[in-house]
Order: C-alpha cells, then sequence, then structure tokens
C-alpha cells in the first residue's frame, strides 16, 4: 500500500511540474519497505522511507496543471488534466512498472474545473462540473481497456455544477 | 464518490449506475453530512 501512495505521489508531481523545471519535478520511485521510525514523521512513517533515489517520470502532457486528477487503475496511474488550460480534458496512463506514459484517446470534452470523477474499476466517469455560464455541461465514460470514451445519457435533470 | 455500484453526486442530488446507464436521485438530509445510505 506504502509503494503506491508513492507511485501516486510521483504521477501527482508529474502531470504538476513542467519536466525539468525545478527540483521539485523529482520524485520518490524505489524506497525501502522497512525501516526505523526516528520521529519528525508526521505520518508515522519509517525515516528511511525518504532514503530512496528520484527520478523524472515521463509524461505525455508535459505541460503543467493547476490540480491533475489521477487514479489507480488496474496496475496503472490515469491522470487526466480536466482544465488543460482552456483547452479539451486530456490525460495519458502511466505505468510505474515501465516507466512509460502513454496518451489517452481524445476526449473531445470542453475543459472545466470540478468535474466529478470517479473510477469505477472499469471505466472512468467524468460528470459536470463548469467551465463558465452558457458552455455546455459533460458526461461520458473513459474506458482504458478499449481506449475510448463513450457518452453518458442524460441525467434528470440539468446539472447545475 | 464510488459506492461500489454507483456513482454518488453529493451537490446534484444523483447518482449514475454504469452497469445499467441509469440515473436516479438521492436525497440529502439537510445540514452536514455526516453519513449517507443508499437505498435500492
Amino acid at each position: 500500500m506504502r509503494r503506491m501512495l508513492i507511485v501516486v505521489a510521483a504521477a501527482v508531481l508529474a502531470a504538476a511540474c513542467e519536466p525539468g523545471s525545478s527540483p521539485m519535478t523529482q520524485v520518490v520511485t524505489d524506497v525501502p519497505m522497512s525501516g526505523t521510525s526516528k520521529g519528525g514523521d508526521p505520518f508515522g512513517e519509517p525515516s528511511s522511507i525518504w532514503a530512496g533515489s528520484w527520478f523524472q517520470p515521463d509524461t505525455t502532457l508535459g505541460r503543467s496543471e493547476l490540480l491533475p486528477r489521477l487514479f489507480v487503475a488496474h496496475d496503472e496511474v490515469l491522470v487526466v488534466f480536466e482544465q488543460n488550460r482552456g483547452t479539451t480534458v486530456a490525460g495519458e496512463r502511466y505505468d510505474p512498472v515501465t516507466g512509460t506514459a502513454t496518451r489517452i484517446a481524445s476526449s473531445g470534452l470542453e475543459w472545466r474545473a470540478n468535474a466529478a470523477m470517479v473510477w469505477t474499476g472499469d471505466e472512468l466517469l467524468v460528470v459536470g462540473g463548469n467551465n463558465g455560464p452558457g458552455i455546455k455541461r459533460i458526461r461520458a465514460a473513459y474506458n482504458p481497456a478499449e481506449d475510448s470514451w463513450r457518452p453518458l445519457p442524460d441525467p434528470p435533470r440539468r446539472l447545475d455544477a | 464518490m464510488w459506492s461500489g455500484t454507483e456513482m454518488l453526486i453529493y451537490r446534484e442530488g444523483l447518482a449514475f449506475k454504469p452497469t445499467t446507464d441509469e440515473w436516479s436521485s438521492i436525497s440529502l438530509p439537510p445540514g452536514p453530512i455526516r453519513s449517507f445510505e443508499v437505498t435500492a
């Protein structure tokens, strides 16, 4: 579990930072899973967790995103840029075993903020969010097994956010 | 959030079940939410 959290943290940093822009773009990768807690860690983790090496993970997105959305999807991390600098919702799949990132199919969805997103175990559902008054709402599902998006049916009433 | 079978969108009062592509309404109690029960 700890290793998975570290992988997710790595993907957060990779997605949130411009590659090579600062030392903060480097992330923890393979760290010891045992060690002796010596205090000073607010989460009570062994101090040796910080003794691992750092590297710059692969990314296809390559631009900063204020708040990338991350989901553990099977053996990969799904990274979604919902705002994507005012273009369309974009994302990639990061494989922590091979260290490679693969851009997912184009969503065709207008950028937005604060969309509701969940990973179902098969699909990533993206619903609602907002990007200003008068701009259409969205609802779609991404299936990584097929690398495809599908529209979802209309909700019983208008989504307000 | 994901309930295990449905996507619950509290701010909209809606739930979506991806296996059937069906939406349903959910009722929320007044005031802060401390617990929430989903019924069929």
